[in-house]
């Protein structure tokens, strides 16, 4: 059977994975709950410690906004495709999946993304809408430029984002529990992808480890709000460029070694 | 005959837990995995905060050590409350799957039957790192015997409260299709404002941490009462824990009413 790989099939996988997902209204309700009341908590816990002043050129408000887009990455859910891998793994399903008409990881990248699309647009909703009350707009120049390159810097960060949770998925193929390497995985992006902290108010040498690792770089979005953000773009490009390359070649290889330890049984 | 029931209650459970941990022994190495992962895991938040305060300095009396003491009573009431009771947090999946069938028909208390049901390893790295933090963060406050007598009575009510707040959140898994995500979102309610320096908190804040969803009795409240040694504040967290469980324990028989037998065939496993 001919390989269905086009962006079309893609899109459609997408589209299904969406729909089914609004299908259930009740847990994004709740999410949208939860998503309130921890943001309720971090704003309290800044708005103590910065108040009006500012702090390396940021105030309130641009810290939370900046903070608020850690909750926009987890809304595209990125880092749900490693479970969706090891457990097609430790069950045996990805047998039965590789022999779909479209590549097995391009499928499970679809599936999920579509399935998080409605989660990402309540995100967006939600936090927007909840820091617009809590402390207004941020003060940026929001022009068409700054619009691009936060854009632009968000896609590539998905990419990278896609690429290191599909290689902790496949390493349910050499180890029985990846969930360990999960969590190292996913606290790293937590801490360096300023999920507590904005990046911008790293000490110097944390920043500069945090933009040119590939956690941070998932994350180079949320710096957005920062005053030098236009002129430190560039880097932030490079370094995303950088390690879309080296993840690129990472999963090949992973995938590569993963299929030669693949048993399919039939029956 | 309470104290036979009780005996015997405990008894069930205690075997429950050796054959969960023997279970969880078996593959050694995966054990080791969980453990020591989640306590690297567990040390991205004292990186977090020790960022946090590196930045902003000392805030409202606290500093990075009090934030140590915060995440110490975190950790290790998540870790015991999960490796003694871990079956909280699989209620939503006994009634998605009909499992609770078998466990109705277990002459030991319902509740207690499935608390005990399971024992999730990697709640042990919290618990042991939870027991670092607690030993560090008690050398850096040179800890008095009062003060370390209250830190250990402080972890007994804040693992209770967790592991009420995990039952109250699978609840809605007797009414509701997605239990599963439901029960995983009002959790993560509680846990992640938990994690969060509490003296930091606006006044309706902690109000709202403390009555509304209790996430700061857990972390929070223990470390202003070793810092204040205060056994008034100290006695006001074991009522507040007692008046958590018994709407936890309350509202669980509750729902239960509500449970519809399945009629799935299979076979149960020893748990």
């Amino acid at each position: 059977m001919p390989r269905q790989n086009s962006l079309r099939t893609f899109v459609t996988i997408v589209q299904l994975a969406a729909r089914s997902t609004t299908e259930r209204l009740l847990p994004l309700v709740f999410s949208l709950g939860c998503t309130i009341v921890t943001l309720f908590g971090l704003f309290s816990v800044y708005q103590s410690s910065i108040g009006t002043a500012s702090v390396r050129g940021m105030n309130l408000a641009t810290v939370l906004w900046s903070l608020a887009m850690y909750s926009v990455y987890w809304g595209v859910g990125t880092r749900y495709i490693f479970r969706d891998i090891s457990d097609d793994v430790k069950d045996g399903s990805i047998e039965v999946r590789l022999v779909k008409p479209m590549h097995y990881l391009l499928w499970r990248v679809a599936h999920r993304l579509g399935k998080q699309i409605p989660m990402l647009g309540q995100q967006l909703v939600v936090n927007f809408s909840f820091l617009m009350v809590y402390v207004g707009a941020p003060e940026v120049h929001a022009t068409p430029v700054w619009f691009l390159t936060t854009v632009g810097l968000f896609v590539l960060g998905i990419f990278i984002s896609v690429m290191v949770f599909i290689c902790v998925g496949l390493s349910a193929f050499w180890i029985e529990n990846s969930m360990p390497v999960m969590w190292i995985v996913d606290k790293l992006v937590m801490i360096v992808g300023g999920a507590f902290v904005p990046i911008v108010l790293f000490p110097n040498a944390l920043r500069l480890i945090a933009e040119w690792s590939p956690f941070g770089a998932m994350m180079a979005f949320s710096q957005a709000f920062t005053p030098d953000f236009l002129h430190h773009a560039p880097f932030l490009f490079v370094s995303q460029a950088l390690w879309m390359m080296i993840m690129a070649g990472v999963v090949g290889l992973m995938w590569h070694l993963a299929m030669k330890r693949v048993a399919v049984n039939g029956g | 005959m309470f104290v036979k029931t009780l005996h015997h209650e405990w008894a069930v459970a205690v075997l429950s837990w050796r054959t969960n941990l023997r279970a969880a022994l078996e593959n050694r190495i995966a054990f080791g995995l969980q453990v020591f992962g989640m306590m690297i895991n567990d040390s991205a938040f004292v990186a977090v905060w020790a960022i946090f305060f590196t930045t902003f300095g000392t805030v409202n009396g606290w500093d990075v050590w009090d934030s140590v003491g915060l995440l110490g009573f975190g950790t290790i009431t998540f870790g015991l409350a999960f490796a003694f009771f871990g079956g909280a947090p699989w209620i939503n999946k006994y009634v998605a799957d009909a499992s609770f069938d078998g466990i109705l028909l277990s002459p030991n208390t319902v509740l207690w039957r499935v608390l005990t049901s399971k024992t999730d390893v990697a709640a042990l790295g919290d618990a042991v790192f939870g027991l670092i933090l607690l030993v560090l963060y008690a050398v850096k406050i040179q800890a008095t015997p009062e003060m370390i007598g209250m830190m250990f009575l402080a972890i007994i009510p804040g693992a209770a409260i967790t592991v009420a707040m995990s039952i109250l959140s699978q609840l809605p898994a007797f009414f509701l299709l997605d239990g599963d995500s439901i029960a995983m979102s009002l959790y993560k309610s509680f846990l992640s404002p938990s994690l969060y320096p509490s003296a930091l908190y606006s006044d309706a804040a902690r109000i709202f941490y403390t009555v509304v969803i209790p996430s700061i009795l857990v972390g929070g409240i223990p470390v202003e009462i070793v810092r204040s040694q205060n056994w008034l504040f100290l006695l006001g967290l074991w009522i507040a824990a007692l008046v958590w469980v018994a709407i936890a324990i309350l509202a669980f028989y509750t729902c239960l009413k509500k449970y519809e037998s399945g009629n799935a065939i299979g076979l149960r496993s020893a748990n």
